[in-house]
């Protein structure tokens, strides 16, 4: 119950401010999720055509399969405890299940080939010091997340210690969902210009 | 105010005498735990002295002996096993019914008091207080049905008088002397001698003689003629040697009742195919050293503490919880040293949808529920009992369904089967003594081999009982048979219609014993215990037993019997044959991704190093 409220309460203001924010930033819904749709389209077909064990197309791929895999893990885990008042069981838990594990390899590809990327100390990179901060701390977190359930699946602990490590896992997670609307929203601000913005550039080359 | 003050004193020592008059010489134990000796005069129901060589024996009664002046009778037939229902013990979770069985009508019907849903109420059958001693007496302690006046119909208070009452029997449970022979109680019931069979059973008397025999005008205290030179009159003839010169008589009373007490009534027996008892362990409880009575315990009122959590009298202690988690989660064992469960590896969710039994209890699931037989239902331990694993009742274990609190847990089921009509626009259950000369007349089956199983019926002859049993009584409307969940009429005189029905739903009460060890319970070979494909838990066949033989080869799987979802649990089986492949990828990758978030650290933590002596340097 402690855990449904937390989490509901959470996402909302997190969803909420990622809107409000978008919103303030002049930055329109609509255009965002065609971008999103699109570089997912891109990165396919770079991956179909260049091979998959080829960097570029990996590289990308496994950044917004990641997402998308998280995604579908959230709302798997949440639709019960929100709208039922239950733990998660039944298909949805054999959806989560069965996800759960493609997005640990995606992870794994996601932080192999952008960490270094992301390195604090790399001069040449501009990456902003908030989206390399909340790409550690989601990647710290995400290994909280799956080795937590991963030491749950295995007759290692007992009773006590795997409600502990449910426990981990789903506080671990709502965090991670967080990070991920922030990682979203620092990408969002640096990928796009802001609508309003655009249109007064295109206005300006008509004149 | 002087006045009041005494009025007050007045009633306060009227209250303490009234209470200090309830309260018997047994009722409360002083502390001494070492066994009170039970050396007794015995009294008969009129109160009397029994002695042995007196003209006219009568049996002695257990309210005047043991509830006289020593314990409360009337707070002890408060208890469960007495009031039957009758009395103010809620009824809580479903628990095992009687059951009205007759091999050649193929009847099986669940009859409880307690009003269990699923279960008959004798008195829609018309089955009397008299009728359920005579039939079931043996197997019940006494008490309410046995002796409450109010009970008692009309039509059968001559046969009471007769009989007399079955008065609640403090030796069944706490006699322990190797005499006392619960076989002779049943057999004495079995004669409607009811005044007699404590007597009979504890060894102190021999009785000679059937109340049964008796015509309703027999008196105990006049001089009766015998009816008939075969028919000697109830009598009592004591073993002279079990009095002293005082006239007073040894019990061995105890206190903790044994297992073997227990057994008589509650005994349950697993047969394999071919008929021969399987070499069953005991319960792991009972091995380990421990009694019935110390979970299922009770106290002066003896209402049992049955075991399940949300029992309003019961002692939540007294759980399988209660014992092995206990209230300090951080001690190392329960109750008594229970050991603490680990259940490693088991996601916590199993708990919020099985109990505890489902994994733990009863004999292991097959690839269908196993037959067995128990002692009330089919008179186990009783004289000339069929001892073959045909015999009807047709009890089936385990069946794993959703218990009263919503989780699973297996269970013992019977599919009721009964003939009904209806007459006067009311539905009434036809007797198997109405039915049986009609089976018997129509089939040649006369179970020559003693299986005790009940006849086949083929559609044909069906619908021939049906048609004579309608013919025979023209009151009778739409004369049916339920078996297997199913209503079996005729249509156009010669058709067999069958249609499903609430009234042959299957009844199933949880079973909780015997506790296999830890090692053979469910879940010790891994998840596909019960989630492999196949598995029994989900994908046992369960079938409806009847005598219909159209009817017989309908079967369904576990899951889909207890309104779950088959196709959802065979994905999710499957899903088991890539689960070991899924861990151990996200056990890779877990360890994949914390070497190159440590990679990192490490490197974040030499460039820090690097750059601090670099400044030094400069």
């Amino acid at each position: 119950m402690v855990f449904n409220i937390f989490s509901l309460i959470t996402v909302i203001i997190t969803v909420v401010w990622f809107f409000v924010r978008l919103r303030i930033a002049n930055h329109q819904t609509g255009a965002v999720i065609k971008w999103w749709r699109q570089s997912v389209k891109m990165a396919w077909r770079e991956v179909q055509n260049k091979g998959w064990f080829r960097q570029t197309g990996m590289r990308r791929l496994s950044y917004f399969l990641v997402l998308d895999l998280m995604l579908v893990l959230s709302l798997s885990a949440l639709i019960q405890p929100w709208f039922f008042q239950q733990n998660m069981s039944g298909l949805l838990l054999l959806m989560h299940m069965i996800t759960a594990p493609f997005f640990a390899v995606f992870l794994v590809l996601f932080a192999f080939y952008w960490s270094h990327t992301m390195r604090f100390n790399d001069k040449k990179n501009k990456q902003s010091r908030n989206l390399k901060l909340c790409y550690w701390s989601g990647l710290t977190t995400a290994l909280i997340v799956i080795a937590a359930s991963t030491i749950a699946m295995f007759p290692l602990a007992g009773n006590s210690v795997q409600i502990t490590l449910a426990t981990i896992h789903k506080y671990a997670a709502v965090v991670l969902v967080v990070l991920f609307f922030l990682h979203a929203y620092l990408i969002m601000t640096m990928r796009f210009e802001p609508a309003k913005a655009k249109q007064k550039d295109s206005k300006k080359k008509a004149v | 105010m002087q006045m009041i003050k005494w009025l007050f004193f007045l009633l306060i020592s009227s209250a303490q005498g009234l209470f200090a008059q309830t309260e018997k010489l047994g009722d409360q134990s002083d502390g001494n735990r070492s066994l009170p000796v039970h050396r007794i005069k015995l009294f008969d129901e009129n109160g009397d002295v029994v002695k042995p060589y007196h003209e006219r024996r009568l049996p002695f009664s257990t309210r005047e002996t043991c509830g006289g002046d020593c314990h409360s009778y009337e707070t002890i037939a408060q208890g469960w096993h007495f009031e039957s229902g009758f009395g103010e013990n809620p009824a809580g979770r479903p628990g095992q019914p009687w059951i009205l069985s007759d091999q050649f009508s193929a009847t099986q019907i669940p009859l409880s008091w307690r009003g269990w849903q699923g279960t008959l109420h004798p008195d829609s059958l018309g089955f009397t207080a008299f009728e359920f001693v005579k039939k079931f007496g043996g197997f019940y302690a006494g008490g309410a049905a046995g002796e409450i006046d109010s009970l008692h119909a009309i039509d059968f208070l001559a046969r009471w008088d007769v009989s007399g009452k079955q008065e609640i029997n403090c030796l069944a449970c706490h006699e322990s002397n190797r005499g006392y022979d619960p076989a002779e109680y049943a057999a004495q019931i079995k004669k409607e001698n009811f005044r007699w069979a404590a007597t009979a059973a504890s060894g102190i008397g021999q009785v000679e003689g059937s109340a049964a025999k008796m015509p309703d005008h027999y008196n105990l205290y006049d001089n009766f003629d015998p009816p008939a030179p075969n028919s000697p009159l109830p009598m009592v003839f004591y073993e002279k040697t079990a009095f002293n010169r005082k006239g007073e008589v040894l019990f061995s009373i105890q206190r903790r009742v044994s297992n073997e007490k227990c057994y008589a009534c509650h005994s349950t027996v697993v047969f394999s195919s071919d008929g021969e008892r399987r070499q069953s362990d005991e319960d792991v409880h009972i091995s380990a050293g421990l009694n019935c009575i110390d979970c299922h315990h009770n106290g002066l009122d003896h209402k049992m503490n049955r075991g399940f959590a949300e029992e309003k009298n019961g002692a939540p202690s007294l759980t399988c919880a209660g014992c092995h988690l206990g209230d300090n989660a951080a001690a190392l064992a329960g109750r008594l040293g229970a050991p603490k469960p680990q259940h490693a590896g088991l996601p916590p969710l199993h708990f919020e949808k099985l109990s505890c039994a489902t994994c733990h209890s009863g004999p292991l699931p097959q690839t269908e529920p196993v037959d067995i037989k128990t002692s009330v239902s089919h008179r186990l331990g009783t004289r000339g009992v069929n001892k073959s694993p045909a015999t009807v009742p047709h009890i089936q274990a385990p069946v794993f369904l959703p218990g009263h609190d919503g989780k699973i847990a297996p269970h013992k089921m019977i599919w009721p089967a009964f003939w009904i009509a209806r007459q006067n626009e009311k539905e009434k259950i036809l007797s198997s003594e109405i039915v049986r000369p009609v089976v018997l007349e129509l089939t040649a089956y006369r179970d020559t081999l003693r299986t005790g199983d009940w006849p086949q019926f083929s559609d044909s002859l069906l619908v021939a009982i049906l048609n004579m049993l309608a013919a025979q009584d023209t009151t009778l409307k739409s004369v049916g048979y339920i078996s297997g969940g199913r209503l079996y009429a005729v249509a156009n005189d010669s058709e067999l219609v069958a249609e499903k029905t609430e009234l042959g739903r299957p009844y199933a009460w949880p079973l909780a014993h015997d506790v296999r060890p830890a090692r053979q319970s469910l879940g010790v070979n891994g998840c596909g215990d019960c989630h492999a494909p196949g598995a029994p838990f989900d994908f046992a066949k369960v079938s409806a037993k009847t005598a219909v033989l159209s009817a017989d080869s309908e079967e369904q799987s576990m899951i889909a019997f207890r309104g779950g979802n088959e196709i959802s649990a065979q994905i999710f089986a499957f899903t088991f044959y890539s689960r070991p492949l899924l861990k151990v990828l996200v056990l890779i990758s877990s360890l994949v991704l914390a070497a190159i978030l440590a990679l990192y650290a490490l490197k974040a933590l030499s460039a820090s190093m690097q750059k601090h002596t670099d400044e030094e340097l400069i």
